[in-house]
């Protein structure tokens, strides 16, 4: 197998129900490299800190009780592959899939006004939204082998994906600005995709 | 158009100055809440910590070049947009009477307020409002946190979620239900030093400073004298009473997300100097926005100080139209600075994390969105 037929469904199903942590560990274990932004940014987990000496740590997040760190190289900048930044896009996605999975878990062990919050009209409306958004990105990424899509279809997709979470999120409400929950692996997913994203507009 | 009076921009210009201030140490304090307790002699803090209090209880206002501040909305809109602008989480972590401030006006009796206030001015003291509950967020009706006589009081049971200063505060206001049905729900002053109260903080993805908490009441023993609008219908009480009350503060909270967006805009404007074509009107389109939002959040701020019917409706759409600007002025604001933004530009970021925090303050859009169909449902927009 080719790096250019590399499946990415381990990544996108380790996100969606194993966390990031789990997932880009696996991205960079499936790509086999470290894959620096266009101006040398990087998040990784503490496992893989140690691997490349000459990177300045510029951020430490917690996710979950584990560490991750955003890491600066400018002598490594632009060495995502492109089997890296397509992954990425997989990665968030899954990410994403668990977010909605979640959302429907809570809200289904929610009521007001002793109606469950799931079958509320706006929020049947908010979920639909958001799987649309996912069947689009899904429809992207299926057929695409790294290197099919440019850098502008990869920034337009991680667009999407930020802008779905961030509706998830709020149907989580409060919940969703613990350190500890969902909230913090968006964030943090956010960093993510800003990392190799030159022009991020709203 | 809505501009400040001379008084209002009297306000906003030492606001502005004491927030610029505080925002320098506004890292150090998301790494450490507890950084407060040593800014307490900066003018802002000393300002934030003793408004707003009704004048008859204010012996020795603070005034700012003549003019005297008691906390009027179009005074805390003005406020929140200034320290929001340079660091929210600084505002947030400040003493004060903050919310419980304006519930305990309006439904405490003379000596509630005079017990309240004048503990506030003594010294710099923090308040908590405690009403949202686990599980519950959105359905404020649904409440369960019990308040039950037993002999010549009452026992607190139940639990508070997403409550802000409570691990710092002195006493605060906090919802529990009587009985079943909208008028079961009452409103207490309760002292954070009484057996059985505890605040737990938990970390959040933005606006640390604030320290919100989890809060237990395990049989706190609340007395008659503790209970607020005992002197008033119990339509004028309770839960009716902090819809009222919310929606006063409702404005302010709107302003913190416009101040968010205002911060993030001004960020881009002076660290990038060399704009292409597209970036200047990409920005200019950006100052529009924030100041249609402006506009909006002061005519909440002026329906609420008016009393307008319409307050309701007004503040919520500006609460969700500023939350909205947060989030967009926020996530646009990255793009001009190239990939890593995020991590090179950490203030940016935390405007981006304090805009999510915004958000979730007083209901997120969704739930704003549906008092705005209210409004509309019940003929109670602006004229």
């Amino acid at each position: 197998m080719t790096l250019r037929d590399l499946s990415y469904a381990p990544i996108r199903v380790a996100a969606r129900t194993d966390g990031l942590v789990a997932a880009l560990s696996l991205l960079h274990e499936t790509t086999g490299t470290v894959g620096y932004g266009p101006e040398g940014h990087v998040i990784v987990p503490r496992g893989l800190i140690e691997a490349d000496p000459e990177a300045e740590v510029i951020d430490t997040i917690e996710l979950h009780g584990r560490l991750l760190y955003g890491l600066h190289c400018p002598g490594r900048s632009g060495q995502a592959p492109e089997e890296w930044t397509l992954g990425l896009v997989w990665l968030r996605y899954g990410l994403s899939e668990g977010l909605l999975e979640s959302c429907m878990t809570y809200l289904g062990g929610r009521t007001v006004g002793n109606s469950p919050l799931l079958l509320q009209q706006m929020i049947k409306g908010q979920l639909a939204e958001a799987v649309i958004a996912h069947l689009e990105v899904l429809t992207a990424l299926e057929d695409a082998h790294p290197g099919d899509l440019d850098e502008s279809a990869l920034a337009a997709l991680h667009q999407r994906i930020t802008r779905t979470d961030r509706g998830l999120l709020r149907l989580l409400g409060g919940s969703s600005l613990c350190a500890d929950g969902p909230g913090q692996a968006v964030h943090i997913s956010e960093l993510m995709a800003d990392a190799y994203t030159k022009r991020q507009t709203t | 158009m809505i501009e400040l009076n001379e008084r209002q921009s009297t306000l906003r210009a030492y606001a502005r100055e004491w927030a610029t201030e505080l925002a320098k140490r506004a890292f150090e304090l998301e790494r450490s809440p507890e950084l407060v307790h040593r800014l307490l002699d900066l003018p802002g803090m000393v300002f934030l910590a003793r408004t707003p209090v009704p004048a008859e209880y204010d012996r020795d206002p603070i005034l700012l070049d003549g003019h005297r501040y008691d906390g009027g909305s179009m005074e805390r809109v003005t406020i929140c947009e200034e320290f929001a602008a340079a660091d929210a989480g600084m505002m947030l972590a400040a003493p004060g009477p903050s919310m419980s401030g304006v519930l305990v006006s309006q439904l405490g009796d003379k000596a509630q307020q005079e017990w309240f206030f004048s503990r506030v001015l003594e010294r710099p003291t923090w308040t908590f409002f405690a009403l949202t509950e686990p599980d519950r967020g959105s359905d404020a009706g649904g409440l369960q946190t019990s308040l039950v006589p037993d002999g010549d009081r009452l026992l607190l049971n139940g639990a508070k979620r997403f409550i802000g200063n409570a691990a710092r505060a002195s006493f605060g206001v906090v919802f529990a239900r009587t009985k079943p049905g909208p008028l079961g729900v009452v409103a207490a002053l309760v002292e954070t030093s009484l057996r059985g109260f505890t605040a737990t903080p938990f970390p959040t993805v933005g606006l640390r400073g604030n320290q919100v908490t989890d809060v237990r009441f395990d049989n706190v023993e609340i007395t008659m004298d503790r209970m607020l609008g005992a002197h008033l219908s119990p339509t004028r009480r309770g839960l009716l009473g902090a819809v009222r009350g919310l929606n006063k503060l409702r404005p302010g909270v709107a302003a913190l997300g416009l101040g968010i967006a205002r911060g993030a805009y001004e960020y881009v404007r002076a660290e990038r100097r060399d704009l292409t074509a597209w970036e200047r009107c990409e920005l200019d389109e950006m100052a529009r926005d924030i100041e249609s939002v402006r506009q909006l959040v002061r005519r909440a701020a002026t329906a609420a100080d008016a009393d307008d019917p319409a307050l309701a409706t007004l503040a919520s759409a500006a609460k969700a139209r500023a939350s909205q600007l947060a989030e967009e002025i926020t996530l646009g604001a990255f793009g001009f600075f190239g990939a890593g933004a995020r991590l090179q530009h950490p203030r940016l970021d935390k405007y981006a994390r304090d805009a999510r925090a915004v958000e979730y303050m007083e209901g997120t859009r969704n739930i704003h969105h549906l008092n705005v169909f209210q409004g509309l449902s019940r003929r109670r927009l602006a004229s």
